[in-house]
């Protein structure tokens, strides 16, 4: 079973038609004869990007996609007809299951922009995603890591250079706490805004971020990113099942679907059964440990980084700080993450700690939080990415 | 009361030379940290008084050898300042290599704690990235 959900479209008859979902045609203009204006909150993904788009003055979400943050060039030699539309390039999951065929090339590497070519060609295809006439405005506000550099942050608007009209990058922590506010139920009386008192532990592929949120926009005090998260847990079980198990011949691919299929913290869960073909026989490998050991490892590392801040806080708002941590992002799908975590604090000492999920949405809350700051970002605070 | 008399009267068997030498690198300290005046006074009275008790007589054999002890002093001083700068980065290097680089990692000591903002209603999400924009051109060089 495949922890994270990805939407598939159906297969396009080009690498960058969209799903019929969200055909638009040709783009609505104004009454005055402008190009029409369209919002992106997006989180540029070491593994997968969420894009969510909409009209500025709504609330409608008109695209919503979550999308492998991969670029396959088509190889030279390839035969026509091989290639879906004979095109030259592929994106997210055509990329992936025509990997025979391309280069593959992930833009990302823990969080930040690695490979700049593919990262523009991403971005073109998130543009055309958003919208597919290629002619209204858009502006976009991207998550960032907690405490990315400014030659992070230029990389990213040097990949969204001509593309986007205007760019706002803000730190990915932040914008999953303002997505998982219910903004219905702000003014109930007993409802705590993850906006205001709130600790959110964003583990991802390549950086775990936690982040305490407390009614202020987060110092670089109040943020910690740990370059530990899905990728690092891929390689140590990659390591071991290559110890255990030599010559297995499983891709880092097959290791993140097991990881995804199967990942835990805690105690040992063994025996852990997980039949895989290699060489073109199917095979049941034990990787209670390899996985285990991986997993837990990764809260070896988010812990420390979680008491630190939760000590920060004032002692006013630290009891409620406690009752609100909430754990997003892929890494929030390891089985038992939550109650670890807990129990780690209680043990500790801390007082009635509380460690949720932020449940299925995970994957969309980092874009929509970066939705609603487009929707509401004065226009003063956009950059302006110039040609 | 400050701590060098109070040595006095806790080590009163202590020989006078070891004295002498800690309060020579003690002036020494303070001159490198600039703090001139403080060593020149503790020369004028802690260390002439240590000189008394360690050669009695006085002369000149007296004054050349703690001459020569403030002048060791000042090598030893001068050495421990030159490794210092050596090794101060040696080891925040190998910190950062087995601990969590504090740039990206923020792993640092519980930092001043601070109060909740208002946050909620009252605070809309331009005011947030107000904020956010504000602390970027504070760190911005």
């Amino acid at each position: 079973m495949s922890l994270l959900t990805i939407e598939r479209p159906p297969a396009p008859t080009s690498a960058s038609s969209p799903s019929p979902a969200v055909t638009q045609g040709s783009a609505p203009r104004t009454p005055s004869g402008k190009p029409t204006r369209l919002l992106i909150g997006l989180d540029l993904g070491t593994n997968k990007s969420c894009i969510l788009a909409g009209p500025p003055e709504s609330t409608d979400i008109a695209v919503s996609k979550v999308v492998p943050s991969v670029v396959g060039y088509v190889k030279d030699g390839i035969v026509d007809g091989i290639i879906t539309g004979n095109v030259r390039i592929l994106y997210g999951e055509d990329a992936l299951r025509q990997r025979l065929h391309v280069e593959l090339m992930a833009p990302l590497a823990e969080g930040v922009i690695a490979r700049p070519e593919a990262a523009r060609d991403f971005m073109q295809h998130v543009r055309l995603l958003a919208d597919p006439s290629g002619k209204a405005e858009i502006r976009a506000v991207v998550g960032v890591p907690a405490n990315a550099g400014e030659q992070a942050r230029e990389g990213i608007r040097r990949s969204a250079q001509g593309i986007f009209s205007r760019i706002l990058l803000i730190p990915e922590p932040f914008l999953a706490a303002l997505g998982f506010r219910d903004d219905s139920r702000v003014k109930q009386p007993g409802y705590v805004d993850p906006v205001v008192n709130s600790l959110f532990i964003d583990i991802g592929a390549g950086t775990s971020d936690v982040c305490l949120v407390q009614g202020y926009f987060p110092t670089r005090e109040d943020q910690i990113s740990i370059p530990f998260a899905g990728d690092a847990i891929d390689e140590i079980i990659h390591e071991e099942l290559n110890r255990t198990y030599p010559n297995n011949g499983l891709s880092r691919l097959s290791v993140r679907e097991i990881k995804e299929a199967h990942a835990y913290v805690g105690p040992s869960r063994k025996p852990l059964d997980v039949k895989v073909v290699i060489g073109g026989k199917g095979r049941t490998l034990e990787l209670a440990d390899a996985i285990g050991s991986a997993c837990n490892a990764l809260i070896e590392r988010i812990y420390p980084a979680l008491t630190t801040l939760i000590e920060s806080a004032s002692s006013d708002s630290v009891v409620t700080l406690l009752q609100n941590i909430i754990v997003t992002g892929g890494g929030s799908q390891i089985r038992g993450i939550d109650t670890v975590l807990q129990k780690k604090l209680a043990d500790d000492g801390y007082e009635s700690p509380k460690v949720r999920l932020a449940g299925q949405d995970f994957q969309r809350y980092v874009a929509l939080g970066a939705l609603k700051a487009a929707r509401a970002a004065r226009e003063n605070q956009w950059q302006v990415l110039l040609d | 009361m400050p701590l060098i008399p109070l040595a006095y009267t806790l080590l009163p068997l202590e020989a006078p030379w070891t004295e002498a030498r800690r309060i020579c690198r003690r002036v020494w300290l303070l001159r490198s940290k600039g703090l001139i005046a403080e060593a020149q006074r503790i020369e004028d009275t802690e260390l002439a008084a240590v000189q008394v008790r360690a050669v009695p007589g006085g002369g000149l054999e007296a004054d050349a050898r703690f001459k020569a002890l403030m002048t060791e002093e000042r090598e030893r001083m001068d050495a421990a300042v030159a490794f210092a700068e050596v090794l101060a980065p040696m080891l925040s290097e190998r910190l950062r290599v087995f601990a969590p680089e504090r740039g990206r990692t923020g792993m640092s000591p519980a930092p001043e704690r601070k109060e909740p903002g208002p946050g909620g209603e009252a605070r809309g999400i331009a005011d947030y990235i107000d904020e956010m924009l504000a602390q970027d051109r504070a760190g911005s060089p």
